[in-house]
C-alpha cells in the first residue's frame, strides 16, 4: 500500500503545482495588462489624398509611400480609355532628376507593383544624385499616365568629393572689426563709399 | 604651448516619458536610473574639479525633453520615492551580505551612493538638476547646447521645413526658459544632418552643430583639414566633425575602455539575480524583473563566470585608461599638427548615459582625464566649440553630406521595415499642423489652447526614439503605442478644432498628461 500510496501523493503534489501555476499565470498576465495597457489606437490607413512622398534612406536606396483615391484612379483610367489604350500595370517610374535635357523622358526605370502595395524601397544605386518618382499606369501600348508625382530627393554622398576648390569664411562681425582696424572706417570716405568698398568678397 | 585642442561633448537625452496615470511605470525609470547613475555622478565630478581649481572645458547637450523632465515636479517627487526605495533595498543588502566580506562592502558602496544622491538632489539642488548644470555653465566650464525639441530625426522631416523649424524654435525657447540663455550650438538628433537644415539653424541664432565623421569628410568641396578643424556651411553656421579614433577608444565594445575585465558588469543586477519574493517590492508595478542599479560583479571575461567587483582595482584601471587616452591624443595631435601646419581640434562626442549608467567608472574616467590634462601635460587643451570659433574664426566653407551617427551612417535606423509606417502619419499630422497654424493665426482662448496642444502632440510623436526602439525591439510595443497615442490625440484635437466643437475635458486631460513645453506657441509652425 505504501508503495502505491507514495506515487499517488507525489502525483497529487505535481498536479497541485501545475494547477497552482496555471491558476497563477492568468492572474499575473491580467495584472500586467491592467497596469500597462499597450493597446494603441488604430490610425487611419489612408487620408483621402493623392500623394506620393519620397525619402532618402542611404546613398543607394530611396523609400516611397503613397495613396491614390479611387476618384483619381478612375479619372486616369478614363483618360487612357479615351485615347483607345489599354491599361496594363501600375508602376513606379523612377526618374533621374539630374537629367533636365529634352531626352529626360528616357532617363527612368519602372518598378511593377502589385495592387496592394502602398510603399516601396527603391534601389537606385547612385549616391549624390537627385530623383523623382511618379506612380502611374502603364498601358499595353507602352504609354505612361501618372497618378501622382513625388518631391525630388537627392541620395546622400558616399565618398570624398572631387571638388577641390577652397573657399574660406569668417563671421561678419570679425570681418568688420578687421575692416575697421585696417582703416576702412577712416574719415575720408563717405558712407556710400564704405558700403561699396565692403561688399562681401571671398577671404 | 599647446599643439592641439580636445573638445569632449556629451549628448544627454531621454525621450519624454511621464505617466501620471500610473503609480509606477517601467519606462519612467529610464530617467531615474540616468539621474542616479549618470547626471548626479557627472555633477559630482564637475563640482570636484571646480572645488580643486582644475581648469576644464566640456560641452553637453541637454535636450529639451530631458530638461523638461528634470524640471517636472511630478517626476522630481517620484525620483525621490525611487531613491528612497533604493536606500531601503541597499540597507537590506548590507544586512543580507553581513557575513560576506566580498559583497558587503559593495552593498555599503551602493548605499552611500544613494544617500549622497538623495542629499545632492533634495538638499543641494532642491530637486532641480537643471540648475546644477546651469551653475557650471555660468562658471564658464560647461557649454550647454540644445537639441531638436523632441529629438526628431530631421533628415526625414526635410519635406516640411516648417516642421523642422518648429522643432528648433521650441528647443531654443525651452533652453532659454530653463537655462537662462539662448544656446550657441545644437546637437542635431542622431547627428542627423541634411544640406539646408543649417539655414534654419541660422535663422534661430544657432552658430554650430556636431556631425558624424563622414558628414564632413564627404563634404563638397573636399575639406582641407578633414575632421581636425570645423567647417562653415554656406549659411555661416559651423559644423564640427566627430573624431573616429578617440570615439572608438570609448565606444567600441571590443577595443573600448568600458569593456575592461575589471570594470563593473552591467548585466548582473540583483533585480535578476536575487530571489523574486525578496526583490519584488523594488521592481516596477507589473512585477517583471528589471535592473535595480545594484550590481556586484566585474566583467571578468567573456564567459558567464563572474568575479566580485573590486572598486580599488577598477580605480587603478580608470587612471591607466585616462592616461592612455591622453597619450594617444597627444601623439595624434602632434602628428596631425605636423601635417596641417596649425593646431588640430579633436572632437570627441559620446552619449552622456554611457558614462555611469553603462560604464559605471565613466564619470571617474572623466574626472581623472581633466585632472591629468590640467596638471600633467601641455600638449592638449580642452576647449568648447564656441571658444574654438572665437579663437579660430577663419574656416573653410563646404556643404556637408547628409549623414547621421546611426548604423551605416544615414537614415536606415529610423527608416526600415519595422518603423517606416510612421512617416505617412507624421507627415500628414505635420501638414495639418502647418495648415491650422496658418488658418488660425492669432487664435485666442480655447482655439489657441487646442492648437498649442496639437503642437505638443505632434512634437512628441516625432521623437526619433520611438522609431529607434521599434527597430531595436526592446520596449517596441511601448514605442508603437506612444507614436499612435500622440498621433491619435493630435487628430482628435485637429478634428475638434475643424468642427469648432472643442471637447474641453479631453483638452484639459491632454494638457495635464502631455504637459511638455508649457510656453508653447503654435505659431512656431508659421514660416
Amino acid at each position: 500500500m505504501k508503495k502505491r500510496g507514495k506515487p499517488v501523493r507525489s502525483i497529487k503534489k505535481v498536479l497541485r503545482r501545475i494547477r497552482s501555476k496555471i491558476s497563477r499565470k492568468p492572474l499575473k498576465i491580467k495584472e500586467i495588462e491592467k497596469r500597462h495597457d499597450f493597446s494603441a489606437p488604430n490610425l487611419l490607413e489612408f487620408y483621402g489624398d493623392n500623394r506620393i512622398v519620397l525619402l532618402a534612406k542611404d546613398p543607394w536606396w530611396l523609400f516611397a509611400y503613397w495613396e491614390v483615391t479611387a476618384g483619381r484612379r478612375k479619372e486616369v483610367l478614363e483618360m487612357i480609355r479615351d485615347q483607345r489604350l489599354s491599361p496594363e500595370k501600375t508602376v513606379l517610374r523612377v526618374y533621374d532628376a539630374m537629367d533636365t535635357s529634352f531626352s529626360r523622358r528616357l532617363s527612368f526605370f519602372d518598378i511593377e507593383l502589385n495592387f496592394i502595395a502602398t510603399n516601396w524601397y527603391i534601389d537606385v544605386g547612385f549616391p549624390n544624385h537627385p530623383w523623382v518618382v511618379e506612380l502611374g499606369i502603364r498601358t499595353r501600348e507602352g504609354f505612361f499616365f501618372a497618378l501622382v508625382k513625388s518631391n525630388t530627393v537627392r541620395t546622400p554622398r558616399f565618398g570624398v568629393s572631387d571638388v577641390l576648390d577652397e573657399e574660406w569664411m569668417m563671421p561678419d562681425d570679425l570681418f568688420w572689426k578687421l575692416f575697421g582696424l585696417s582703416g576702412g572706417f577712416a574719415g575720408q570716405k563717405s558712407s556710400l563709399a564704405v558700403v561699396e568698398f565692403t561688399t562681401p568678397a571671398p577671404l | 604651448m599647446e599643439k592641439g585642442y580636445l573638445s569632449i561633448i556629451l549628448h544627454a537625452h531621454l525621450p519624454y516619458v511621464r505617466h501620471p496615470e500610473h503609480e509606477r511605470f517601467l519606462e519612467e525609470e529610464w530617467l531615474y536610473e540616468a539621474i542616479t547613475e549618470t547626471y548626479i555622478p557627472l555633477i559630482k565630478v564637475f563640482d570636484g574639479l571646480i572645488r580643486d581649481r582644475i581648469d576644464f572645458r566640456i560641452t553637453m547637450s541637454l535636450t529639451p525633453t530631458l530638461l523638461s523632465m528634470l524640471t517636472d515636479p511630478l517626476l522630481q517627487m517620484r525620483y525621490v520615492r525611487h531613491l528612497d526605495r533604493l536606500i531601503e533595498l541597499s540597507n537590506k543588502e548590507i544586512d543580507r551580505t553581513r557575513h560576506d566580506s566580498k559583497f558587503q562592502p559593495l552593498a555599503r558602496m551602493y548605499h552611500e551612493l544613494f544617500i549622497e544622491a538623495r542629499d545632492l538632489f533634495v538638499n543641494r539642488y532642491q530637486q532641480n538638476l537643471a540648475s546644477a548644470f546651469r551653475q557650471f555653465q555660468e562658471a564658464g566650464k560647461l557649454e550647454i547646447i540644445t537639441c531638436a525639441a523632441t529629438h526628431g530625426f530631421l533628415p526625414l522631416m526635410e519635406i516640411q521645413s516648417e516642421a523642422v523649424r518648429a522643432q528648433i524654435r521650441a528647443a531654443v525657447q525651452t533652453h532659454e526658459r530653463i537655462l537662462g540663455r539662448r544656446p550657441a550650438g545644437i546637437w542635431l538628433p542622431e547627428c542627423g544632418y541634411y544640406p539646408g537644415v543649417d539655414e534654419i539653424l541660422k535663422e534661430e541664432g544657432i552658430r554650430f552643430f556636431i556631425l558624424d565623421t563622414h558628414g564632413i569628410l564627404f563634404a563638397t568641396p573636399r575639406p582641407k583639414y578633414g575632421n581636425f578643424a570645423p567647417v562653415y556651411c554656406r549659411s555661416g553656421v559651423a559644423a564640427f566633425g566627430r573624431d573616429m579614433e578617440s570615439s572608438k577608444s570609448v565606444w567600441s565594445a571590443n577595443e573600448g575602455y568600458p569593456g575592461d575585465f575589471y570594470y563593473r558588469e552591467f548585466y548582473r543586477d540583483i533585480g535578476f539575480d536575487l530571489a523574486y519574493d525578496y526583490i519584488r517590492p523594488y521592481l516596477t508595478g507589473d512585477g517583471s524583473r528589471t535592473n535595480t542599479g545594484i550590481k556586484y560583479y566585474r566583467i571578468t571575461g567573456s564567459g558567464d563566470g563572474k568575479e566580485p567587483y573590486d572598486p580599488a582595482a577598477a580605480r587603478d584601471k580608470v587612471a591607466q585608461h585616462a592616461a592612455n587616452f591622453i597619450f594617444n591624443r597627444e601623439k595624434q595631435v602632434e602628428h596631425v599638427q605636423s601635417l596641417m601646419g596649425q593646431e588640430p581640434l579633436v572632437v570627441s562626442p559620446y552619449d552622456a548615459e554611457l558614462f555611469g549608467h553603462w560604464w559605471f567608472e565613466g564619470p571617474l574616467w572623466l574626472d581623472f582625464l581633466f585632472r591629468k590634462l590640467h596638471q600633467d601635460q601641455t600638449v592638449l587643451k580642452t576647449i568648447t566649440p564656441v571658444e574654438y570659433l572665437e579663437q579660430h574664426p577663419r574656416n573653410q566653407v563646404v556643404t556637408p553630406s547628409l549623414s547621421s551617427w546611426g548604423y551605416n551612417g544615414y537614415a536606415e535606423v529610423w527608416l526600415n521595415r519595422s518603423n517606416d509606417w510612421i512617416y505617412r502619419h507624421l507627415h500628414k499630422a505635420a501638414e495639418r499642423m502647418i495648415e491650422s497654424a496658418r488658418h488660425f493665426q492669432g487664435a485666442e482662448g480655447l482655439e489657441r489652447r487646442t492648437l498649442n496642444q496639437m503642437a505638443r502632440e505632434l512634437l512628441l510623436a516625432q521623437s526619433s526614439d520611438w522609431a529607434f526602439i521599434m527597430k531595436t525591439g526592446t520596449h517596441g510595443a511601448y514605442a508603437v503605442k506612444r507614436t499612435k497615442d500622440h498621433l491619435d490625440r493630435f487628430t482628435r484635437l485637429w478634428a475638434d478644432l475643424k468642427k469648432n466643437c472643442i471637447d474641453i475635458p479631453c483638452l484639459e486631460s491632454l494638457e495635464s498628461t502631455d504637459n511638455i513645453f508649457p510656453d508653447m506657441d503654435y505659431q512656431i509652425y508659421l514660416s
